[in-house]
């Protein structure tokens, strides 16, 4: 199990964000995260990224305890995540922003050259489709390559786990087929992701094992076809409509 | 050094030396104009420095002037009470000025917006207080007159214009330095922390050690250039570490334009003759000045470099 | 060597500037409150009152007291018109800014262009007013009152204090009770759901700028008997006034009135025992401590 995360629970003032939520993932495959909207899945990404410290439970990773660490700690023992209102470094260019990851996980005095790093920044940036955009600055970026920015600036970290925040929310079917693409193609090179999406076409798509949560608390665990059946997800979206389709 | 790798050093060299070669002849224009100079030089330093804190790495300090006050006040006292060279003392008063960045810069970490504003003015305002009650120290809020002169060995650096190509050879090298941090990996780890600094954490960005890192690198060439300051006027007070004087040097790189490193050099020299312009209209001096803040913050709020680059953008088509 | 009739005279003194700093506090801290916006020009305005009810004074032959809250509400249409001109635009583009970065943009401009503005209403008051200071005449100030315990206080000083109370108390109900006031705590909350409810919530900047500035000016026209008023006597006041507003929490109304009252307390201590020349330093070095302690304030931040 690369990550476990083991009854953790957040509150905030009177409010229980998540609440003994506990799950496994195993290496190498996608993840699934589900819930209707406040259901606690971001705050739990940034509990498990250092965001948040929990007020119980534990997180740890390839078998190391996280719990507590701080998010640039946690970013270099190889979780990186994106983020569900996606925020590149609009101010810097496109280039520049795939290289800031590669200087802090290579070295920043020593330890990669720089002709090493601009080819290693090109490489991302051909993966994820947006090599044609180096040199434009971050803010000129449409939504959905701002999206494929934020994954390539989080795989020039060179991650073991990949964690999505909605990676296709606010986008076009062709974009969010893009961004699948990708996801699918890190699954061949043996990335481990977890991904918090909405969209169920995505979910369906992608994804290999789910949770589900609702009110903080997991509800239901299991394949996508399983879930899909689960009376008690039915009901936790009644009231929103349950897309197979997208 | 620092991430300023060799290429970088290469691929800029050449606007260094150009800058050189042009600024030297500028003593034959006069005395008065040499003093100019030499201001906006000083100024150059200290508006840069604070572009690295506020432009660079987002973080606005409105006391960068008690940085630029304690390294006068050090260069000062090492110079006239222990007998320590001036180029020693400036070094030394640089130093001390970053340790105080360090003990400004540490608290201040969980700072942001106008908290981080005002606790920085803050800390000028109880700089100068310090000044002025130390009287034993630093002889209260008369200040201290007669400083000793840079010792030039043969040359006489009282002279202004032989002072000139002291100092022009100290700002080009202290520009330069902060020029090509801008430019390099630091550099863009400073931007990538204003941008968004949650962003920055989550791909690993020790956060704190950056901004600490950008406050002792401004705090200490603000110490220098008030070292340079002190033994160039020869006359210091703790009116240098007042909120006025923070300001001064905040509205030199903004209205040069934050973030660009040139613009706040822009900015001092734009700011320093207006105010040497002005200074026959006495009263109404600062009506302009302050109205030319206003109309540069409303219609060009990114400054003369940014205007200008904008028109430069425009011709181009 | 300490008498307690100095100790409680400089506390008395002290809660009377206290309530200064209270009614300069509260302006700035509305501004933040319902604008997000850190008006660094806050302290001309209370310049400017103490200098237009210096003029009216001169002007009308009447007293200060009574002629302050026309200088007030003055300052008050200076501050709407300021809004007009300058502020909401700038006000849009800061709530239109897109990531932190741009938000830290806009917010630089706004502080860079409200100090600006500060500069040219200092060197305003230098060319209209003159550099000395000027004391206002009130009939009030010769007056002398006898407390029990043996304090004399001028009727001036009591009548500044009870002046500014009284303001505070009429602020603090007006925004409890009234439609606008209720629109203003609203504003504050929430602008985007404040306008969906149908609140005019540029109407709502221009009330809230009128009555943080007219406050300003009121507490500089009310000071203007006790100590003298000159042009940069706002400078002098205006890092204290975030002190306040920080120390009560940023935006929070009721905060900055006990905040302000609590550094004005401190002062006259720290002035009894650190000697008049750390007196300046009592109000910083509260700050310190909220800022590392509590820095959401002594009442939490944001609320009205």
């Amino acid at each position: 199990m690369i990550l476990e995360v083991n009854n953790v629970t957040k509150r905030f003032g009177g409010l229980v964000a998540v609440d003994d939520v506990t799950f496994s993932v195993k290496e190498g495959e996608i993840f699934g995260i589900i819930g209707p909207n406040g259901a606690g899945k971001t705050t739990l990404f940034n509990v498990i990224t250092g965001f948040y410290k929990p007020d119980r439970g534990r997180v740890l990773f390839q078998g190391n305890e996280i719990t507590g660490k701080k998010p640039n700690e946690i970013a270099k023992m190889g979780i990186l995540r994106t983020w569900q209102i996606v925020r590149p470094f609009l101010g810097m260019k496109v280039i520049d922003n795939v290289l800031v990851p590669i200087y802090v996980k290579k070295g920043i005095v020593r330890g990669i050259t720089e002709s090493e790093a601009i080819e290693r920044a090109n490489e991302i940036l051909e993966f994820v489709g947006l090599a044609h955009r180096r040199d434009f600055l971050a803010e000129a970026l449409p939504q959905g390559e701002r999206k494929r920015l934020e994954i390539a600036r989080a795989l020039a970290s060179e991650p073991k786990l990949l964690m999505l925040d909605e990676p296709a929310g606010g986008l076009t079917p062709t974009e969010m087929d893009e961004v699948m693409d990708v996801v699918r193609r890190l699954r061949e090179s043996g990335m481990t992701t977890v991904v918090i999406e909405h969209n169920m076409r995505v979910i369906m798509g992608i994804c290999e094992r789910i949770i589900v949560l609702n009110f903080g608390r997991k509800i239901a665990e299991g394949t996508p076809e399983e879930i899909g059946r689960n009376e008690e997800v039915i009901k936790a979206y009644l009231g929103e409509r349950f897309h197979v389709g997208g | 050094m620092l991430g300023i790798t060799k290429d970088l050093v290469i691929k800029d060299l050449k606007y260094y030396v150009l800058a050189f070669i042009l600024l030297l002849p500028l003593p034959l224009a006069g005395d008065y104009v040499t003093h100019i100079a030499i201001m906006i030089m000083l100024y150059s330093i200290t508006a840069a420095s604070l572009d690295i804190l506020v432009g660079y790495t987002g973080r606005l300090s409105l006391g960068h002037a008690a940085f630029y006050a304690i390294g006068a006040y050090t260069s000062t006292l090492l110079s006239m009470n222990l007998n320590v060279s001036p180029w020693i003392g400036i070094l030394i008063g640089g130093i001390l000025a970053s340790s105080f960045g360090l003990i400004l810069g540490i608290p201040s970490l969980k700072l942001k917006g106008p908290y981080l504003a005002i606790s920085t003015l803050g800390f000028g305002v109880i700089v100068q207080l310090m000044l002025i009650n130390l009287d034993w120290l630093t002889r209260g809020p008369i200040g201290i007159p007669n400083i000793p002169p840079l010792p030039g060995g043969p040359i006489d650096l009282r002279i202004k214009s032989s002072f000139y190509y002291i100092a022009l050879i100290l700002t080009l090298l202290s520009i330069s330095f902060l020029h090509l941090l801008t430019k390099s990996r630091i550099g863009k780890i400073l931007v990538s922390i204003r941008e968004d600094e949650d962003a920055a954490l989550s791909i690993g960005v020790n956060v704190p050690f950056f901004k600490i890192f950008a406050f002792i690198i401004a705090t200490f060439f603000a110490g220098l250039s008030g070292g340079l300051y002190a033994h160039y006027i020869r006359y210091i007070s703790p009116a240098m570490s007042a909120l006025s004087e923070s300001i001064n040097i905040l509205s030199m790189t903004i209205i040069g334009g934050f973030g660009t490193l040139i613009g706040p050099l822009m900015g001092a020299a734009l700011l320093t003759i207006l105010q040497e312009v002005l200074r026959p209209y006495l009263e109404y001096r600062y009506l302009i000045y302050g109205g030319l803040i206003v109309i540069v913050m409303k219609f060009f709020p990114s400054g003369i470099y940014g205007l200008l680059q904008f028109i430069i953008r425009k011709v181009r088509g | 060597m300490l008498s307690t009739s100095l100790l409680v005279e400089q506390m008395l003194l002290g809660l009377m500037m206290g309530g200064i700093y209270a009614a300069i506090g509260v302006g700035l801290t509305m501004i933040f409150g319902v604008m997000k916006l850190s008006n660094f020009a806050h302290g001309e305005f209370y310049m400017l009152g103490a200098f237009l009810t210096y003029t009216l004074v001169s002007a009308l032959g009447s007293d200060p007291y009574v002629v302050a809250p026309l200088a007030a509400v003055a300052v008050g249409f200076l501050g709407i018109i300021l809004n007009k001109l300058v502020f909401l635009s700038l006000y849009r583009e800061l709530r239109e800014a897109k990531g932190a970065a741009a938000f830290f943009f806009q917010d630089l401009r706004f502080i860079m262009l409200t100090i600006g503005l500060s500069i040219l209403f200092v060197d305003l008051a230098l060319v209209i007013w003159g550099p000395i200071p000027i004391a206002i005449p009130s009939a009030l100030t010769s007056h002398i009152i006898k407390l029990p315990g043996g304090f004399s206080f001028s009727l001036a000083r009591i009548m500044t204090f009870f002046m500014a109370l009284a303001s505070l108390s009429i602020l603090y109900t007006f925004l409890k009770a009234t439609k606008t006031g209720k629109a203003i705590r609203a504003t504050a909350q929430n602008p985007s759901a404040a306008a969906l409810v149908g609140i005019d919530t540029y109407r709502i900047y221009d009330v809230t700028m009128l009555i943080s500035t007219a406050l300003a000016a009121l507490a500089g026209g009310i000071l203007g008997p006790i100590y003298n008023v000159y042009p940069t006597m706002g400078l002098d006041v205006v890092a204290k006034a975030f002190v306040v507003v920080i120390t009560g929490g940023m935006g929070n109304i009721v905060g900055s009135i006990l905040a302000g009252f609590l550094i004005g307390l401190a002062e006259g201590l720290g002035g009894v025992f650190l000697g008049t020349e750390y007196r300046q330093v009592v109000a910083f070095v509260i700050m310190i401590l909220v800022l590392w302690f509590r820095p959401q304030g002594i009442l939490g931040g944001r609320r009205s």
